[in-house]
């Protein structure tokens, strides 16, 4: 018998918990009575399936360890299963008339809408939050009203619902420049954390791209002084402080998206003759060091963006009580590159985020390119999209993708998971999700994967009168938002629906 | 077995007004240790309730050896008037201890001395000790290979080879 476990169960458990998936694991093989005391822990067991998973607790809140455990141990067989997708169709919000279009955006279970109320002197956004069954999270809308006379543009929102965050853009009256507006989500009033005057003026140059990205306590926008000279702007939302540019990039287009709370991921799409390939760069914004990685792509692919992914930070601070959530750290980085062929190609690169921070700390070169030779085939999926696929609407969360495509008429949603813990366990225990070929195919330069992952197929509930193209889709902890149009006489007629396991 | 010996309630000179205690381990070796510091030991401080209550002083008993014991000793020393947040059994407890350097090199010494003095800790209830004990401990075992870890632990694999490949014996559902 081991010394350790001479010792008092619960001196033997405070060792236990101090250790990582990886060691209980290999702890609990090493004999019969250290694997039973941490059979017979709750707490270890949570842990173990948290870490397996992929998700971490929010601490706080009235339920026990053994009701999170059995929450959660649902909440994953109902995402391997996929049994069970309970259509909620979202009621128009109060006051948008029927004809009108509002403006819809998502944020951490939170859907918002944008529109200016028919005949009132208001424009509203209506706030809805998701329900969840999986994470007792109830169904719940509240409104907040502006004064028409703020010129909001509409396009200019984000909200980030885990910092009760809310931020749009108005433009100032004497000077033209825009000006970031900071509030409170649940009671639109300037945000208690934000900046005194409850606003950011951005007096560096003009917004290009409406969306604001979010994460933590920096907010980020690509801006623009000159068409041709784009560059990623950081800055500090609770003191309204600038924190840093990224170097100017002669691209017709940047896009970014957050990788962690100090680096941010720029993808530059080709200029002629300046820069002939689209590159990705890791920016690390608090240091202003940044790393170029070269894709797989020619000048001849023109069309690329970056997909955006969630950044969230749980607790969330509006009354939802989270009881754990999809681990931040764990976030997939796409890029889908069109190539200017007919028909047109269409690829997808995805890679971890935390392979590519892990590549950017340890490479010390300059502001050269990095060979996509040497970082890319055994980190990256990189892989023309299959024929169906290349046309339906892409979303991701966390490291989860999932397509909406149309096959013979159904309506399907292809979920695509690389989590490589939940990848593992899929393929030990459910046949139903088809693992990615081992077998390594040359696509004209773009090879297979190495990043693992598995695919599932998933026939949407009929009868929306849905037409998938004119689809797009959020994703979420429990499920997907679809936005679609529905035709009535002449009229398309914007509707959402909210697919829950 | 040592004779149960009565203190008198003296004092140290220039060391303020704290009591002395006597405690004796299990090879018999009698330390005398001022009150105040042992006060960050929940049993010893229940000890002491108890001589208040019925004004009889005498010298309590450890069942682990004087090497130890003067071990737990300079750790309670070092602390001595401090506050540490595991200690207060009126704050709830944190999830975890905190790093402290000092433990970590007071706590840099075999796997079987680690051992003897988070057992001591636990009998004396001193949780931050434990704690630091504790972390020390996962230290060791972290990063290791489960045949590492049975070096370290000293422990044989007692699963037959079927069970050791057989999704069963694993522990996750």
């Amino acid at each position: 018998m081991s010394h350790l476990l001479l010792l008092p169960t619960e001196v033997v458990l405070m060792v236990l918990e101090d250790l990582n998936l990886g060691d209980l694991l290999n702890l609990r093989l090493t004999c019969r009575e250290l694997n039973n005391v941490i059979k017979d822990s709750v707490i270890l067991q949570y842990k173990i399936e948290l870490a397996a998973s992929g998700m971490v607790d929010c601490p706080g809140g009235q339920l026990s360890t053994v009701s999170r455990l059995e929450m959660l141990q649902r909440h994953q067989r109902a995402w391997r299963d996929f049994s069970v997708l309970e259509p909620v169709l979202i009621p128009p919000p109060r006051g948008l008339g029927e004809n009108e279009r509002a403006m819809v955006i998502f944020s951490e279970g939170i859907l918002a809408y944008l529109y200016v109320e028919s005949g009132g002197p208001n424009s509203t956004i209506c706030f809805t939050q998701l329900p969840s069954k999986l994470r007792r999270v109830d169904y719940r809308r509240w409104y907040l009203h502006y004064d028409r006379r703020l010129r909001l543009l509409f396009e200019d929102l984000s909200i980030d619902a885990s910092q009760d965050l809310l931020l749009f853009v108005t433009a100032s009256e004497d000077r033209n420049i825009p000006v970031v507006h900071v509030h409170s989500l649940s009671t639109g009033h300037p945000h208690q954390e934000g900046p005194v005057s409850g606003t950011i003026g951005i007096e560096h140059g003009s917004l290009v791209f409406p969306k604001i990205e979010i994460c933590g306590d920096y907010i980020g926008m690509v801006i623009s002084s000159d068409r041709r000279l784009m560059k990623v702007s950081i800055w500090n939302w609770k003191t309204g402080v600038i924190q840093t540019e990224s170097a100017v990039n002669p691209s017709q287009y940047t896009t970014f998206c957050f990788l962690d709370d100090s680096h941010i991921l720029v993808q530059s799409l080709p200029v002629p003759l300046i820069a002939p390939a689209p590159l990705l760069q890791v920016y690390n914004f608090r240091t202003a060091h940044g790393l170029y990685f070269v894709l797989p792509f020619t000048s001849r692919h023109i069309e690329a963006h970056l997909l955006p992914n969630a950044v969230h930070h749980p607790p969330t601070s509006i009354g939802v009580h989270d009881l754990f959530v999809t681990d931040p750290n764990d976030k997939l980085v796409v890029s889908i590159v069109d190539h200017q062929r007919r028909p047109a190609e269409r690829y997808e690169l995805c890679i971890a985020a935390q392979k590519l921070l892990d590549i950017f700390r340890t490479e010390r070169r300059a502001n050269t390119g990095f060979p996509w030779s040497e970082w890319g085939p055994d980190a990256a999926h990189c892989a023309p999209l299959r024929g169906d696929m290349a046309d339906g609407a892409y979303a991701v969360f966390g490291m989860k993708t999932a397509h909406l495509i149309s096959r013979d008429g159904r309506n399907m949603a292809i979920i695509t998971d690389y989590h490589p813990r939940r990848v593992k366990r899929t393929q030990d225990e459910s046949a139903d999700w088809t693992p990615s070929g081992v077998q390594r195919r040359e696509t004209g330069g773009v090879s297979e994967p190495r990043l693992p992952y598995t695919v599932k197929e998933v026939l949407l509930p009929e009868a929306y009168g849905m037409d998938i193209f004119l689809a797009q889709h959020h994703f979420y902890e429990d499920g997907l938002l679809l936005q679609y149009h529905e035709r009535s006489g002449d009229e398309w007629r914007a509707k959402e629906i909210w697919l829950t396991l | 077995m040592p004779t149960i010996v009565s203190v008198d309630d003296s004092t140290v000179p220039g060391e303020g007004s704290s009591r002395l205690l006597l405690l004796v381990s299990s090879d018999n070796k009698h330390i005398v240790v001022e009150e105040d510091i042992m006060s960050r030991s929940r049993f010893i401080s229940k000890q002491v309730e108890g001589f208040e209550a019925t004004s009889q002083r005498h010298a309590i008993l450890l069942p682990f050896s004087s090497f130890v014991l003067n071990k737990v000793i300079e750790y309670c020393s070092h602390y001595r008037g401090y506050y540490l947040l595991e200690d207060d059994p009126d704050a709830a407890p944190p999830g975890r201890s905190p790093v402290r350097e000092w433990d970590q090199e007071f706590l840099d010494v075999d796997r079987n001395m680690l051992l003897r003095i988070i057992k001591a800790a636990h009998y004396l209830e001193i949780k931050s000790l434990v704690g630091s004990c504790a972390r020390a401990i996962a230290d060791m075992i972290r990063g290791k290979t489960t045949e590492e870890m049975r070096e370290i632990l000293g422990v044989e694999n007692d699963f037959t080879p079927e069970e050791e490949h057989s999704p069963s014996s694993k522990c996750t559902g």
